[in-house]
């Protein structure tokens, strides 16, 4: 192959490695993104049968926000295939188990249900914290954007920041305040 | 098959071929005809005759007549002119060259297999006398560089025509660096810039899978005053800043992807063209590269010349 030919080449099918921050985040919407990223569907080269996905490491599985009351609802069901071997287990008792499996649960049922879902899972990397092997850490080349605004906590506010936030109205120093 | 008693004409044609070639005149018209030309047959045969075939009737002592020629001092011949008119051709297409690659890609062009390619598609794979048979690459480009002699002697003025129709065509598609090795084309790069007071760093811009075997590095070249270059990608750093430095290269000699494409106008009507007939190179327009700085680069890529 020409020179010029082999760098397009080589440009055009290298695969990508994404970071997830998933603090704050929903794994079933964040799923619409990181399954598209796995597929390779962001991609112009993108065809089923290519194996063009990209990888994608998350950190912080173990900060995932299910919205509602989801913990108690959600339900994951698993069978062992011997008698008495269906269980239905609560989103927060697996979560409790295993920081990750919610998490990789929600993006396993979001891809497609073909043969190349263990080739497209094989690389998603999940880990509860901030901790990342160096090995995996080092193949790291973009992050994708979180799609949830993370809230700031009441009392991570300086005291500056409180001082200056526009007033509109307060109690009077002395004013006493009915209490029951 | 037809045998020499069957037909005499068929006497100067070597056994393995009479039952490809049942008529040699017409063979040779044919040949003729697809050229366009009109060659006398004697002067044909005396192009297409091989020493290898020579040696194969001396040894069988079936050889004709004792001074036989063959078709090396028309090759002989016939290798000038193709390489003088390639040259012309590409010191016209590419004006911002330096010598040695002018040099590189000329003898892309005129070498044994590139011409041997050409004999085949003019189909003389058939048509030479050669012993053995299928005939070696050497022997199909003596064969071509004869047929352009002996066109020199009957038309001269087709001899350009035919270079340029059936030699220089093979440029098409190829970049400098298919042609032309350079091993270390940022020392080059930093050559020709120190001749202006200028240097290139390269800085990674990208990088993807280090750890991996399918690892992706962009690195970017900038000059002095932080000015971009040129950019390349590849599975090593090194590999990326060679690339870059290529790029860079390319920007100057005027040979990146999006250049206008060749001219092959010789072969039109003059009605046709409208460019000025091609004049005698102006001195040292393509100086070596020890010679060559940014004076002479291709104006279109202006960021890359320093004022």
């Amino acid at each position: 192959m020409s020179t010029a030919r082999r760098v397009q080449q080589w440009a055009t099918f290298g695969r990508m490695w994404y970071l997830f921050d998933a603090k704050w985040q929903n794994p079933y919407e964040a799923s619409t993104k990181i399954v598209k990223i796995l597929s390779g569907r962001h991609k112009p080269i993108f065809h089923n049968d290519s194996d063009c996905g990209d990888h994608v490491v998350v950190i912080n599985s173990a900060h995932i926000a299910l919205p509602g009351d989801e913990w108690e609802r959600r339900v994951f069901y698993h069978n062992t295939g011997y008698a008495k071997g269906a269980s239905w287990t609560l989103a927060h008792q697996v979560h409790e188990k295993d920081k990750t499996m919610v998490f990789k649960r929600a993006i396993y049922h979001a891809l497609d249900t073909c043969l190349r879902r263990h080739a497209r899972m094989c690389r998603l990397h999940v880990f509860p914290g901030e901790e990342v092997p160096d090995e995996i850490l080092q193949n790291v080349s973009a992050q994708l954007r979180q799609m949830r605004q993370v809230p700031k906590r009441l009392d991570h506010y300086s005291e500056e920041e409180v001082k200056n936030f526009p007033k509109l109205f307060d109690w009077p120093e002395q004013y006493v305040l009915e209490t029951k | 098959m037809v045998s020499a008693e069957m037909d005499p004409r068929i006497e100067g044609v070597p056994y393995y071929m009479r039952h490809i070639i049942r008529n040699l005149d017409a063979e040779l018209a044919a040949f003729s005809a697809r050229l366009g030309e009109k060659f006398e047959q004697n002067q044909l045969i005396a192009a297409l005759i091989d020493k290898s075939h020579l040696e194969h009737e001396r040894k069988n002592g079936t050889l004709i007549s004792t001074d036989a020629k063959s078709n090396e001092d028309l090759a002989g011949h016939g290798q000038m002119l193709v390489e003088k008119y390639s040259t012309e051709f590409v010191e016209e297409s590419w004006s911002h060259i330096p010598e040695e690659a002018v040099r590189s890609i000329v003898s892309f062009l005129c070498c044994d297999e590139s011409m041997s390619e050409v004999a085949q598609s003019i189909g003389l794979k058939d048509l030479v006398f050669a012993e053995p048979y299928p005939p070696s690459a050497a022997v199909m480009a003596r064969a071509a560089r004869a047929v352009v002699a002996t066109l020199s002697s009957t038309r001269p003025d087709s001899v350009p025509v035919f270079v340029e129709n059936f030699v220089t065509t093979r440029l098409v598609g190829q970049r400098l660096w298919d042609m032309w090795q350079v091993p270390d084309p940022l020392s080059v790069l930093q050559q020709i810039l120190s001749r202006s007071d200028d240097s290139a760093e390269a800085r990674l811009v990208k990088s993807a899978g280090c750890k991996t075997l399918e690892a992706v590095y962009q690195v970017a070249l900038y000059n002095k005053n932080k000015t971009f270059l040129s950019t390349g990608f590849g599975e090593s750093i090194d590999v990326a800043v060679a690339e870059a430095a290529r790029e860079a290269l390319d920007k100057l000699f005027g040979d990146t992807s999006s250049r206008p494409p060749l001219k092959f106008t010789r072969s039109l009507p003059p009605s046709c063209c409208n460019l000025p007939a091609h004049t005698a190179s102006p001195d040292a327009a393509h100086p070596p590269l020890s010679e060559w700085s940014l004076a002479r680069a291709d104006p279109r890529h202006g960021n890359i010349i320093v004022c």
